[in-house]
């Protein structure tokens, strides 16, 4: 019979019949898996740790990937701490929201009161090496400004609200723009753009106004008559001067800038105001002072582990040391005391004996007297002037030369302090009390948008500060800086002995110098101390990890050379208010009379220039219009004509004039189809390292 | 009219899960208008915990299969919810890294072993609908797989027995061309695309034979004939089978792998 | 008491010595006393003369029997321990499948099947149960049976559980007249007496409780009843006789004992197997009551008992219950429908002759594995195992039907044979339930139900016997999972949903289960 094919199961087992296990395949899967694994493990025990995170850091970050302790701690988010390591080693809080938010208030007081935004909320990372981690999406900004596009971006603060001042002089844009025009030129005759196109040369009066507004060299014009007694003629060389009747004098042929005309109006002004001319002068030296700092503060990344840790120790006794009362009297000498004490140690290792003074002086700090007499205070400042003098007896003694004539100065100066004279038994705490509730007056001003205000508000609070300065008889800005200079000009001396073993508390000293501000409660004096705790804290964890290197010094230097150019400015400028300025035959009898005095020396300067109080206001020779925002001129001179957007010009006759285009304008160029209208465009968040805040 | 096999066997689950999708992909659209997306923000790390809890629920299916006699619910609805599950959480994966081309050595690797889990897990879908009925439709021998290679054997001796005796052009003819034919099983995945042409060629050259054979031989030759067709559906049979068991291996190695380095990742965003 | 499945009633020529001492023997019961020799020698291998103790058991409640046993000398008692109402035994509570406690509880507990069988479970099908004892029988009280009494033969003919247990009084000699032999007798004119008392008892037993268990009879009155009673016919039919001819004018209402018959229509040239009949249905009535002719032809498909009743004794008696007719209306029209579609898918109707063919007509719940979805895993052979210990039921090796492929598993017979001839008692089912299972501890390696299993689905598995100190096969076949609460494992944990039960109890279920068919 035929042979069928089976339909089912061919035949049957004959006997029982597991099914087949399931042991191999999962084997096999197990293995391979575990290899994969093996694969991933070993790489990372290699060194080779970025296997572990989620995606490679950006290309800027790309020497670091390895180092996850850089910026990773296990356990913690990523702190700012150790992104400002590298980017903003200055401490000078370049990075933080409150500079940001300074920078459009003006009033860094109030803007501290913002809450910090960690650096990571807008930086992600470990998105891959073409990420740009400094490319912040515009719905971030949104979160707090609450446009969504350039397209309802509110009105230019400049336009809306516009310049009080100005820029300082009587200026009508539409009277010179016919003058020019008649000779056939345009805008480029006073404005020239500068060699990369972003701007304009500064305004010269020599280069675009002596053309017209001088005659011979002269500015056209004569004084009003007034008093030649009141008027020195050291240092420069008088103008002309005619007399008339009786002692009035009229003074013709001036230059501008005469050197002669601006001496006598400063020496007038300190007269006429001299609240308005010390707010000026505490204000230039406070920003010295802070920029000094920066400029010669070492970036802790670049001190060795040593020092950090020697530094450490001295910080965090600091902190441990018993708060002291706000009203002190000696609350800036405990300072300085503290800082004699480590000298003291360090004449002694120099030979020099300890005296029995330093003895009671190390002593005495230990017991902050709460409450003294003028008599009490006169005797601690005369026990501290002996130990001064001793001390320095004791560097003199050692030969060298330049030590020598260092301690020297130091020693006239110091016999030269005088007690500062005691102003009666006035009711300090009331009198701090009250200071203090002006601080909320002042942040609330602080707040309006308004620059006149902020400046207003600025000149109060600076103010205030000389006012708590002499209340809590402290020492003045100047004082305090010149003394803490001389501390630094010997540890300099120290550290050119090349000693060794004084060669390692030479820095961490300098540091903790650097750090002191003048005028500081200790609520401010201890939150700086702990801030620096926790950079040679991290600085010394990332050392003995192992894991990590220094930072670049880049950004140190940058920062630095930052912090002196604006330095050399503002030195300039103090300079110029503190010059000498000679003495007159006659002091002015009220400021009343000074001022009159000031404003008929000035009439030829007031045909352009305006007053300010008792001086001439400062001329702004490039306006700097935009507070928050860069702007340069190059893309917009190469596609379109001034008059695009400045044709205000033609018809402005005030100098409170912002010849700035409305908002408008940029609207419909910058769109999203057509030029770039991100945030970023114009905008950064963080203000550059040149760009510190006026307070 | 039975359901054809590649139709969903729970539709109402397939919709779900496309709703679903199409709930996700609306909602990050909506949240990415709105702000910046970022893996470790919040709508980033909800489909990524989503997808991180769907993998190891995935995960526990073989572990339901191991625990047979426990009452875990039906084998089939844990099949159902792996693969649309499954489905789910790649689509999460994706949602969490917000579309984009990963970087890093742990991002390539989480993203190639997702990619290559899912995608093998859907091939196996496919393989798991049409290896069945290609086996049930195209072929009538249904057999064990562990037995087959016994009654493979089994078919040789009984090809070699039927032709002792036999004509020496038949006998010739069995030992020159149809002797290889059944001497070995030789699987092959070739078998996956039909078993007709194969068939027709190994049935071709009985085709010449009969006119040399008397009726009584020519018996003989049609069992040899169903000898042959017989081992070729045995031979079919194992290939696919065979398949599909080594289906599983491709599938698991990518899934276990993926659970390691997901647990490393997870770790270390969580530390740092 | 081994035997072989295949053996027949010997056919010898020569008269053997020891056969024809028997012969005598034989002659001795009264009933077999006019016999031929010639009967007597093919019924020898049938009878056999069984003794038994006092105190043992001869039937078991809920086991079969295949043999009428005559009670030659002694007493038996019959004990009836379950109520005749047909409720199954009230046992232990069953395990609170709905509540996720009761699951736990159930399957932490492990409880093996046997141990739900001793403890009496209860399955998904309650059976009507039939006595095949005299009297009404109260529970618990024993009904004693004298020399000349016959037992045991409701079982044997038609195949019914046995509803009692009989236990032997003093020492007692038992003919058993197997089946086989019984069918034989009836056919002989000489025994033609004994034909009848076998009738009687089942006329005067059960026959009433059977015409009361049908459907269309369930509201006639006890007078209607014993009128059907005293007219119905008792009659049998060889496996393949043709009980009704197609378009043969309707004469009788057909009830069914025992045994399967087909009902087909004509279809072209042969016959399309629309549905079948087993114990307890009938068919007639719409014939009947509608006056016409047979729509359908019936055929017997193996040895059938049917009771019939003539059309005017039928006719007459439903005539005073209106509500009946009603009730046959609509069950014709739902026949109908089911005819018509045969009708248009011819597939069905082969299933239907496959199932018929191959045996799972008898089964109640089979296992059926759809080949076009299943991927060959082996989850549900492993499942099988992890439930019962390591070793699986079941095969997964059997005949294919287009996209069916019937494993080798127990396919819980509505009959099973298997039951039949165990020495132990091991194989049993409880009453009311539909599993037939194996006890492990009970079970002495024999291999009568794995041989007598027509379709070899009882696995034998190796096992070492302590009290023997040697390797036996204790035979273990598919029990439907009983004592999980999920119900049968390899059903559950197959991931595709490829492999399910059926029960072939419905013809009209199977047809449409098995005929939906993508090509």
């Amino acid at each position: 019979m035929p042979r069928e094919l089976p339909s089912g199961t061919p035949t049957r087992a004959s006997g029982y019949l597991q099914p087949g296990s399931r042991r191999r395949p999962v084997a096999i899967s197990l293995a391979v898996a575990a290899a994969l694994l093996a694969v991933f493990a070993i790489v990372f025990m290699a060194g080779h740790r970025a296997v572990a995170s989620p995606g490679r850091v950006s290309a800027g970050h790309a020497p670091i990937d390895q180092r996850c302790a850089e910026c990773h701690r296990v356990g913690h988010a990523v702190v700012d701490l150790r992104c400002e390591r590298c980017h903003e080693p200055g401490g000078t809080h370049r990075l933080t929201q409150a500079s940001h938010a300074a920078r459009g208030i003006g009033v860094t007081a109030q803007a501290h009161a913002d809450e910090n935004v960690p650096c990571a909320t807008c930086h992600a990372e470990h998105r891959g090496g073409m990420d740009l981690v400094q490319s912040v999406d515009d719905r971030t900004c949104v979160r707090c400004h609450q446009f969504p596009s350039l397209a309802r971006h509110p009105e230019f603060a400049a336009v809306s609200v516009g310049t009080a001042t100005g820029i300082g002089l009587k200026f009508t844009h539409d009277r010179h723009v016919a003058e020019v025009s008649h000779e056939g030129r345009r805008c480029e005759a006073c404005h020239q753009l500068s060699a990369d196109l972003s701007g304009f040369e500064p305004i010269d009066f020599d280069k675009h106004c002596a053309r017209c507004h001088t005659t011979d060299g002269f500015v056209t014009g004569d004084t009003d008559p007034l008093d030649g007694r009141l008027l020195s003629s050291a240092p420069a060389a008088a103008p002309v001067v005619t007399p008339g009747a009786r002692t009035l004098v009229t003074v013709s042929r001036m230059a501008h800038r005469d050197e002669w005309v601006l001496n006598n109006l400063i020496r007038l002004r300190r007269i006429a105001d001299p609240d308005g001319e010390r707010t000026e002068r505490l204000a230039l030296q406070t920003q010295i002072a802070e920029l000094s700092n920066q400029a010669q503060m070492q970036p802790v990344a670049a001190l060795p582990l040593g020092d950090l840790e020697r530094l450490r120790g001295a910080l965090e006794s600091d902190l441990a040391a018993p708060a002291q009362n706000a009203a002190s009297p000696n609350r800036d000498d405990r300072s300085l005391a503290d800082m004699r004490a480590a000298l003291d140690s360090v004449a002694r290792s120099l030979g020099a004996e300890s005296t029995a003074a330093s003895d009671q002086e190390r002593a005495a700090p230990s017991t902050p007297p709460s409450s003294e007499t003028s008599e009490e205070m006169r005797a601690h400042v005369e026990a501290r002037k002996a130990e001064l003098l001793s001390l320095l007896d004791a560097i003199a003694a050692r030969g060298d030369s330049a030590l020598t004539t260092r301690a020297a100065a130091l020693r006239a100066r110091v016999t030269a302090i005088v007690d500062a004279p005691a102003a009666g038994v006035t009711d300090v705490d009331a009198l701090s009390r009250r200071l203090r509730s002006m601080d909320a007056i002042l942040r609330a001003i602080g707040g309006v948008p308004d620059q006149q205000a902020a400046a207003d508000a600025a000149g109060v609070a600076a103010l205030r500060d000389a006012a708590a300065q002499q209340i809590d008889g402290a020492l003045s800005v100047e004082q305090f800086e010149a003394r803490r200079t001389e501390l630094l000009r010997l540890l300099d001396a120290v550290s050119r002995q090349n000693n060794p073993a004084l060669e390692a508390r030479i820095a961490p000293l300098r540091q903790r110098v650097l750090m002191l501000r003048a005028g500081e409660t200790p609520e401010q004096r201890r939150a700086r101390t702990q801030e620096m705790l926790n950079r040679v804290a991290l600085e010394i964890e990332l050392a003995k990890s192992g894991e990590t290197a220094a930072p670049s010094a880049i950004a140190a230097e940058r920062d630095r050379l930052a912090a002196q150019s604006r330095l050399a400015i503002l030195t300039r400028r103090l300079a110029e208010l503190t010059r000498a300025v000679g003495v007159a035959a006659r002091t002015p009898a009220s400021p009343e009379e000074a001022l009159g005095a000031i404003t008929s020396l000035a009439a030829p300067c007031l045909k352009c220039h305006v007053m300010d109080g008792a001086r001439l206001a400062p001329v702004a020779a490039t306006q700097r219009v935009f507070r928050g925002a860069r702007f340069t001129h190059k893309p917009h001179v190469q596609q379109t004509d001034c008059l695009t957007c400045h044709g205000a010009v033609q018809t402005s006759k005030q100098a409170t004039d912002v010849v700035v285009p409305a908002v408008a304008s940029c609207q419909s160029c910058h769109a999203p189809s057509k030029a770039p209208s991100r945030c970023t465009t114009c905008h950064t968040y963080h203000p550059a390292a040149d760009d510190t805040v006026e307070r | 009219m039975a359901p054809s096999p590649f139709a969903p066997k729970r539709p109402v689950w397939m919709r779900s899960t496309i709703a679903i999708a199409v709930l996700s992909i609306v909602v990050y659209a909506v949240w990415r208008e709105a702000s910046p997306w970022s893996p470790g923000g919040v709508g980033g790390l909800t489909f990524g915990t989503l997808a991180a809890a769907i993998f190891i629920l995935d995960a526990l299916y073989p572990l339901r299969r191991r625990l047979m006699a426990w009452p875990l619910g039906t084998a089939q609805r844990w099949l159902q919810f792996h693969l649309y599950g499954g489905v789910l959480a790649c689509l999460f994966v994706a949602l969490h890294t917000g579309f984009r081309v990963p970087s890093g050595a742990m991002g390539w690797s989480l993203s190639l072993l997702t990619a290559w889990a899912t995608m093998s897990g859907l091939g196996g879908v496919w393989l798991q609908k049409y290896v069945p009925a290609k086996l049930t439709n195209d072929l009538s021998v249904e057999a064990i797989y562990e037995r087959i290679p016994e009654i493979a054997g089994r078919l040789q001796r009984e090809a070699d027995s039927l032709v002792v005796g036999a004509p020496e052009v038949l006998q010739r003819f069995y030992t020159t061309t149809i002797r290889d034919d059944l001497d070995r099983l030789k699987p092959s995945w070739a078998h996956l695309g039909g078993v007709r042409a194969e068939l027709a060629r190994r049935v071709a050259p009985f085709q010449g034979l009969e006119a040399f054979l008397s009726p009584e031989d020519r018996v003989r030759l049609d069992g040899l004939q169903s000898i042959v067709t017989e081992k070729l559906e045995l031979e079919v049979q194992y290939s696919l089978q065979r398949l599909l068991k080594q289906w599983v291996v491709f599938h698991v190695i990518p899934c276990m792998a993926l659970l390691a380095l997901l647990v490393v990742h997870i770790a270390a965003v969580l530390a740092f | 008491m081994t035997l072989d499945k295949h053996e027949k009633p010997g056919e010898g020529s020569a008269v053997d010595p020891e056969e024809a001492a028997a012969i005598q023997r034989m002659k001795q019961y009264p009933f077999l006393a006019h016999c031929s020799d010639i009967v007597l020698r093919k019924l020898l291998p049938n009878l056999i003369e069984k003794p038994f103790v006092a105190g043992e058991t001869i039937l078991r409640a809920g086991g079969y029997s295949d043999a009428a046993h005559y009670l030659a000398q002694g007493v038996v008692a019959v004990r009836m321990s379950i109520i005749e109402t047909g409720r199954p035994p009230v046992a232990a509570p069953p395990a609170d499948t709905r509540s996720f406690s009761g699951t736990t509880r159930a399957v932490l507990s492990r409880t093996s099947a046997e141990d739900v069988v001793q403890r009496g479970g209860i399955g998904a099908n309650g059976e009507v149960l039939v006595t095949d004892v005299s009297t009404d029988l109260s529970p618990n009280l024993d009904v004693l049976l004298q020399a000349g009494d016959v037992f045991g033969e409701m079982s044997a003919l038609s195949r019914y559980p046995v509803s009692a247990d009989v236990v032997a009084q003093t020492d007692v000699t038992c003919l058993l007249i197997r089946t086989p032999a019984l069918r034989m007798m009836f056919k002989q004119k000489e025994l033609a007496d004994f034909k009848r008392m076998i009738d009687e008892r089942y006329r005067s037993r059960t026959l009433a409780n059977q015409l009361r268990s049908v459907e269309l009879f369930a509201g006639l009155d006890e007078e209607s009843i014993a009128e059907l009673q005293a007219v119905a016919d008792l009659t049998s039919y060889e496996p393949g006789a043709v009980i009704v001819e197609e378009g043969a004018p309707a004469d009788a209402f057909y009830l069914v004992r025992g045994g399967f018959v087909k009902v087909a229509v004509r279809a072209g040239a042969g016959d399309a197997a629309v549905s079948y009949l087993r114990r307890g249905d009938h068919a007639g009535e719409i014939a009947l009551l509608l006056d016409r002719t047979w729509p359908v032809s019936l055929h017997a498909i193996e040895h059938v008992e049917m009771v019939k009743i003539g059309r005017e004794h039928f006719q007459k008696v439903l005539a005073r219950y209106p509500d009946v007719q009603q009730m046959v209306w609509e069950s014709a029209v739902a026949r109908l429908k089911e005819r018509g579609r045969v009708v248009r898918e011819p597939l069905t109707a082969r299933y239907l002759q496959l199932a018929m063919d191959t045996g799972l007509i008898h089964g109640e719940s089979v296992l059926l594995i759809d080949l076009s979805t299943c991927t060959r895993c082996d989850d549900c052979v492993r499942a099988c195992s992890d439930t019962h210990g390591g070793t699986p039921r079941f095969v997964r090796e059997g005949t294919k039907f287009r996209r069916w492929s019937v494993p080798q598993a127990c396919y819980q017979c509505t009959d099973p044979v298997c039951m039949i001839g165990c020495p132990t008692g091991a194989i049993s089912r409880p009453l009311g339930t539909l599993e037939v299972t194996i006890n492990k501890d009970t079970c002495i390696g024999c291999h009568n139900c794995s041989k007598r299993c027509p379709w070899d689905n009882i696995v034998d598995v190796p096992f070492h016997s302590p009290t023997l100190g040697r390797d036996i096969e204790l035979a273990t076949k598919c029990d439907l999972c009983l004592g999980r609460p999920q119900g049968p494992a390899c059903v559950q944990m197959c991931p595709h949903g490829s492999a399910v039960r059926i029960s072939f109890k419905d013809p009209a279920l199977v047809g449409r289960t098995l005929s939906e068919d993508a090509s």
